[in-house]
Order: structure tokens, then sequence, then C-alpha cells
């Protein structure tokens, strides 16, 4: 176990975010403030109205490994793997990644309601930094494992949600990325479109790494080979054994401190 | 072995602003399919549900140059015997600051209207920004090559100086460029920033000579044109076009030095500051 190349390596990185809107906008006009006059950005201790999002996290994702983070609702999962994505900056900590990641977060942003599919597959793998030459050559591919064939020049508003998450999917997948972090990005599909898609998973995780995000416990425990559970924000649980690690989540989630101040 | 990223709390003061112009056109050059596709989508899709399609974006513009032709062939609202028509003179300098609201207006809205595809999605921040500086351009473009071909018509005289245009009304379009990217962040941190200054550009419409020419008999309001850096940006390249000569070049230029200047601060301070407020962002 562990024997792959690392492809991300996370040590001790933290989040802050901020609950109420208006201090949110001072400390960014604060931060902006701070940038133009050359000053460093206070950005390891916690100002009014701020809260650790992620904190102190550290893990490392192999390649040849499949990854499953669970946590309830705001633990930070999705934040972290925004971080790991590019997309947020981390506040501490370090995090190096190791070759192209394609991460889905939500399958409908950034896709155009009145343009059929086939258009959007170009706009989406573009985001993905996909090349006109490398999508002509794998476009076939997503069509036909999204199995939207007969759909595909029909406007992908008229998509139902299932339709919609399987051609995400497909085109996430066909980035072929070193690592691919799929965000609850496959709960709405039907039962054996997601079938189809951990199949897939479980044989391209042989070249790269995945992070999966799901609430679906039974698939975790299928398809995962190492765990991690995160509880606001904090790293509470993490192995290889998944099993464990389910009923370890099972145990603890109600009385988990993300659940504390809901009584 | 693939690409190593490193991200640290320190990223921001990583790179100079000689690195940030460079990552641009290294992006540009990556994300080309990307960007092809956005304009496409942009320019596009509000025609999406219409039997014509594309073909309004060329049908609009003709509207207005049929009202443009009609004023005209009237005699109504010509004052007298101007060497150009009033009506012509109005129509393209009000082209011209429309054409510098829409960067401005369009490129402030980056984080405000297309947050949700960039906080979904790892693609750099200045693709949107690229976007709609090439759908400014061709919204700009479309209907301005149809009122040369109608100005040719109505035989006002267009000389060669007029293929130097474009190159006149390039300052004015960093300028638009370099508010639009300055205020896209100032969006996100605060809307107040933003109204007044929004609100402010109706006033900067009156003071630059947009409606009223330069020579209009109210000192007050002489002087303020004269120290408005945009009377000489938008005096020059309409002077340009319609063989004027080159009035004030030297301001002109030097207006344009500095526009170019404010562009390399404005995309500098996008940079490194977007990053930091744009998880500020709620959707």
């Amino acid at each position: 176990m562990r024997n792959g190349d690392c492809l991300v390596n996370v040590q001790g990185v933290s989040k802050k975010f901020s609950r109420d809107m208006q201090w949110s906008m001072f400390h960014g006009i604060a931060d902006i403030g701070r940038l133009l006059t050359g000053q460093k950005l206070k950005r390891d201790v916690l100002r009014t109205q701020e809260f650790w999002a992620v904190d102190d996290v550290t893990f490392t994702l192999h390649r040849g490994e499949i990854l499953s983070i669970l946590g309830n609702n705001g633990s930070g999962k999705t934040t972290m793997m925004r971080m790991l994505s590019g997309i947020y900056p981390v506040d501490k900590g370090r995090i190096e990644v190791r070759g192209t990641v394609s991460s889905l977060f939500a399958v409908k942003t950034g896709m155009h309601p009145y343009f059929s599919g086939r258009e959007n597959i170009y706009v989406k793998a573009g985001m993905f930094g996909m090349s006109k030459a490398r999508l002509e050559e794998k476009i076939d591919w997503i069509i036909s494992f999204s199995e939207l064939e007969k759909f595909i020049d029909a406007p992908y508003g008229t998509y139902s949600s299932g339709m919609q998450s399987r051609l995400g999917y497909s085109i996430a997948v066909a980035t072929e990325p070193d690592i691919l972090i799929i965000d609850e990005g496959l709960s709405v599909g039907d039962v054996a479109f997601r079938a189809k898609c951990f199949d897939n998973l479980a044989s391209i995780s042989k070249d790269c790494g995945i992070i999966f995000i799901t609430h679906n416990l039974k698939r975790i425990e299928l398809l995962a080979n190492y765990i991690m559970i995160l509880d606001k924000g904090k790293l509470i649980y993490d192995a290889a054994d998944v099993s464990r690690g389910i009923d370890y989540y099972l145990q603890h989630c109600t009385h988990l401190d993300s659940r504390k101040n809901l009584d | 072995m693939s690409k190593l990223k490193i991200y640290t709390p320190e990223d921001y003061r990583k790179y100079k602003l000689f690195q940030n112009v460079r990552d641009l056109f290294t992006n540009i050059s990556e994300y080309t399919t990307l960007i092809k596709w956005l304009t496409r989508v942009g320019l596009t899709q509000q025609y999406k549900r219409s039997f014509l399609g594309v073909t309004w974006l060329f049908i609009s513009p003709v509207f207005s140059i049929l009202l443009w032709v009609l004023l005209q062939t009237t005699g109504m609202l010509n004052p007298g015997d101007t060497k150009i028509p009033y009506v012509a003179y109005v129509f393209l300098s009000n082209a011209i600051w429309s054409f510098f609201i829409s960067f401005y207006k369009s490129i402030s809205e980056t984080y405000t209207g297309r947050g949700g595809e960039l906080l979904h999605n790892n693609f750099p921040h200045s693709i949107i920004v690229i976007e709609k500086i090439v759908i400014a351009i061709v919204n700009f473009a479309i209907p301005m090559t149809l009122s040369i071909i109608v100005l040719l018509l109505f035989k006002v005289s267009l000389s060669w100086s007029a293929l130097l245009f474009p190159l006149a009304i390039l300052p004015i379009i960093l300028l638009g460029t370099a508010l639009g990217l300055v205020f896209s962040v100032l969006k996100i941190v605060a809307l107040d920033f933003t109204t007044l200054f929004d609100n402010s550009l109706e006033i900067l419409k009156f003071i630059t000579p947009v409606v009223f020419a330069t020579s209009v008999h109210n000192a007050t309001l002489q002087t303020i044109m004269k120290y408005n850096p945009l009377t000489y940006l938008v005096n020059f390249p309409r002077s340009v076009l319609l063989h004027q000569g080159f009035p004030d070049f030297d301001i002109f230029l030097l207006c344009s030095v500095c526009s170019f200047m404010f562009l390399l601060f404005a995309y500098r301070f996008f940079i490194i500051s977007s990053p930091i407020v744009f998880e500020k962002i709620t959707l």
C-alpha cells in the first residue's frame, strides 16, 4: 500500500472564512489596502468573525489510490478540494500537486442551457485545459460513455439532471488527469450509470489518484482504498482500513463537533 | 515527471509584474480554444431563441443607422453649415464613448457575473477578461463598419488617415479595461465603490466632449474639459476618422502612455488581489 508516486502532499493546510458579510467585506478591503501598501497579509490569525473552515489538515495522495473523504455538511471537504485545485489560495501550510488536476464540483456551472451538449463539451473541456486536438480524439468517447448519442445535439437545458451529470463526469474523465477530484458529482445519475462510473473509476485509478467525496457509504466501502473523515475543518480520522473508517463515522457522525450546536 | 505545482500562503508575493504579463500570454495560448468557445457563446446566446440567430448582430445596428439617415436627409438636428454634420459628430462620439463604457462595464462584471464558473473550474481568471474584450470589440466593430459605409455613402470625406482609427482608439480601450479590472475586484468586497463610480460616469460623459464640442461657450466647462484626459482620448480618434487632422497630438500621446501605465497597474492589482478576495463571492 502507498507505493505509487506521491501526487498530492498537503502539509498543515488551513483556510479561514468569515461568517458575517459586512465583516468579510471589511477584511477584504483591509487586505486590498495591505496589498497596495506592500504590507504582509494577516493570513495565519483569525480576525473578528472569522473561523477556520479547514484547520491544519495533513495528508498525501499517491498514484493508484482512491481516497474518499467523509464528513458532515460544512466540514470543509469542498473547501479542501478547491485549495487542491488551485481555486482558493491557502491561508496556512503548503500543498504540493504533481501533475494535472481535473475537479468536478457542480456539473451545471459553466454549461449553457441554450447550447447543445456537443457545444458544451467544447466549453467544459476547454475549462479543464484540454486542447482542441486532444478533445477531437476524445469527443466520441465522451458522447458514447455518457450514453447521450441521441441527445448530444439537443440543447443542454433540456437534459435531465442525471444526463447533465453523466456528461460532466465523462468530460472530466476524458481529460485523463493525474488527479481526479469528484465532489458529489454523481449523486444524481441513475443506478446503472453510477455502477458504470464506479467500474470506470476503479479501472482508471491504476494510472492516477482519485479523490472522491460522496455520502454513499456503500460505494466508498467497495471502491475506496483510503479514507479520511473531516469534522469542522479538522482531520479526525484517516486510515487505509475503509470499513473501520466507515464504522467510526457512523458511530460518531451524530455527535461530531459540526452537529453540537444544532440542538 | 509531470509538472509540480506548489501552493503556499505567500503565493501572492511570488511573482513580479513582468512574470504576471508573461503568464497572461501563456494562458492565452494554452486556453485559445476556451476563449474561442466562450466568445462564441457570449456573442450568440442572446440570439439562440430567435429564428434569424446571429443575423441580429447585423440587423440591430442597421436600425440605428436608418434613424441616422432619416435625421440626416430631413435636415433635422443639423445646425447650420458645419463641415461635418452635427449628427455624425454626436453619433461617432457616442459610439466611442459607449465602446469605452462597454469595456469598463463588462470587465467589471468578471466576478459578480461569472464567479460561479471560476469557483467550480480551475482556469485562469484572465481568460474571462480576454473573452469580454473580444466580445466588446466585435460588438463595436460591426456597427462601426456599417456606420463607416453609410458615412461614405453620404460622401463624408474619409481619407487614408482613417485607417489609423483602430490605433487611435486603443488608448481609451486600455483605460476602459484598466478601470474594469480594478472595479471587478472592488465589486466583490463592496458594491459602494462601483455604484459611486457608475454614477460619476454619467457626469463624466458631460464633462467630456461627447455631446458638446470643446468649443462650448461655458468657461468653467471649457476649463474642466481642458484638464480632462478623456477629452483627448475621445477627440483624437474621432478627428482621425473624420479627417480633421491630429489635434493636441502631444497631450493625446501623454494620456495614452498614462492609460497604458494604469493598465499595467490595474492588471497587477487584479492578479494579486483577486485570489485574496475571490473567496468572498457569495453565490
